[in-house]
């Protein structure tokens, strides 16, 4: 939400300390990493293996909870993993430590991590993959063949 | 410290509260929260697996985010109800106070509950539901069986009402958050 003028607030001096910019870096980082090619096909691969065990009904199967497991610890797994490799020395609890005393956190990238955590946005998620094969649209990952350029 | 407790943090920026309903089968959890959510409780069939309602709630001009989570209740399925225990902010415990013959049981299981480590954080409200049946014991006597009185671990409430009728369904949960609020948001 943007503070304006009605809020009866006044900005008196802009926050660029040391801790703001690491938290830029890192929200940048994650941005990248959400974007990779790499990242948007281990998610596909997932949503397909899993998506036939979803029903759109109201009342939810107990297994879909352990599903979910599944998916957050692969998820925040990679993105864990992909920050240590791009920032050194990085690490959560400093990270947790940042965003805590940061009070502008409503970035997208933070309503994008929201979802990976949300149930039921995973149960929306893997409805829609569901019924996208079902449609009978090919599977994007069968049809390509991901090839690095360089090694 | 994962990812998932910093999007934990900032949740609480935006006064999200979770909150569990468990009790034994047949204790009224879905129909108290589809009653407390103004949907229609006419057709309501055993949960054999967990239903999640979100709704916005207003308690003392703050507006909160409720996310409430109801597991079924049958004894083949209370087994997995730990799975749900994470992050849970309040603890609804929902009683047939006309079951007289299975309220042992029934303390044993919340007994249980408020053993787990994971939910030592919980605030309890204990909902004596079924008022409206004649036979209803009394939210005292329901007290007394579930040996409230003794709880030193966890805040707690019990509250008489009736999913049917919708007695006391916002009074219960408006305690709740105050005392859930108290303790994790700092209210500006």
């Amino acid at each position: 939400m943007a503070k304006s003028a009605e809020d009866g607030e006044e900005v008196f001096a802009v926050d660029d300390s040391q801790d703001t910019l690491e938290l830029d870096v890192l929200v940048g980082h994650i941005e990248n990493i959400i974007l990779s090619d790499e990242f948007v096909a281990l998610r596909e691969s997932f949503m397909h293996e899993h998506c036939h065990k979803f029903e759109d009904t109201e009342e939810n199967k107990l297994e879909y909870t352990d599903i979910f497991t599944q998916y957050t610890k692969l998820i925040e797994g990679h993105i864990e993993n992909e920050l240590s490799s791009r920032e050194k020395g990085f690490n959560m609890n400093a990270f947790q430590e940042l965003i805590s005393k940061s009070e502008a956190i409503d970035g997208e990238v933070f309503d994008l991590l929201l979802t990976f955590t949300d149930f039921l946005s995973f149960k929306d998620a893997m409805l829609e993959a569901k019924k996208s094969t079902e449609d009978g649209s090919a599977r994007l990952l069968d049809l390509l063949q991901v090839t690095r350029l360089s090694s | 410290m994962g990812l998932h407790s910093i999007l934990k943090k900032l949740k609480q920026k935006e006064h999200e509260v979770r909150l569990l309903m468990l009790g034994l089968d047949n204790a009224g959890k879905t129909t108290v929260v589809k009653r407390f959510c103004g949907e229609d409780i006419s057709t309501i069939s055993p949960t054999y697996g967990f239903n999640i309602k979100t709704v916005e709630h207003v308690v003392d001009k703050y507006e909160y985010k409720l996310n409430i989570w109801d597991v079924g209740g049958q004894s083949s399925l209370r087994s997995y109800w730990r799975n749900y225990f994470e992050c849970t902010d309040g603890l609804i415990w929902v009683v047939d106070s006309a079951d007289v013959d299975r309220l042992k049981d029934c303390q044993g299981e919340l007994k249980k509950l408020l053993e787990e480590e994971r939910l030592a954080g919980a605030t309890l409200l204990v909902f004596a539901n079924k008022q409206d049946l004649p036979e209803a014991l009394s939210s005292e006597q329901i007290r007394d069986i579930l040996d409230l009185n003794n709880l030193k671990t966890h805040h707690w409430y019990i509250l008489p009402c009736s999913a049917v009728t919708g007695e006391n369904l916002v009074a219960g949960i408006d305690w709740l958050i105050r005392d859930i609020a108290a303790r994790i948001f700092t209210l500006d």
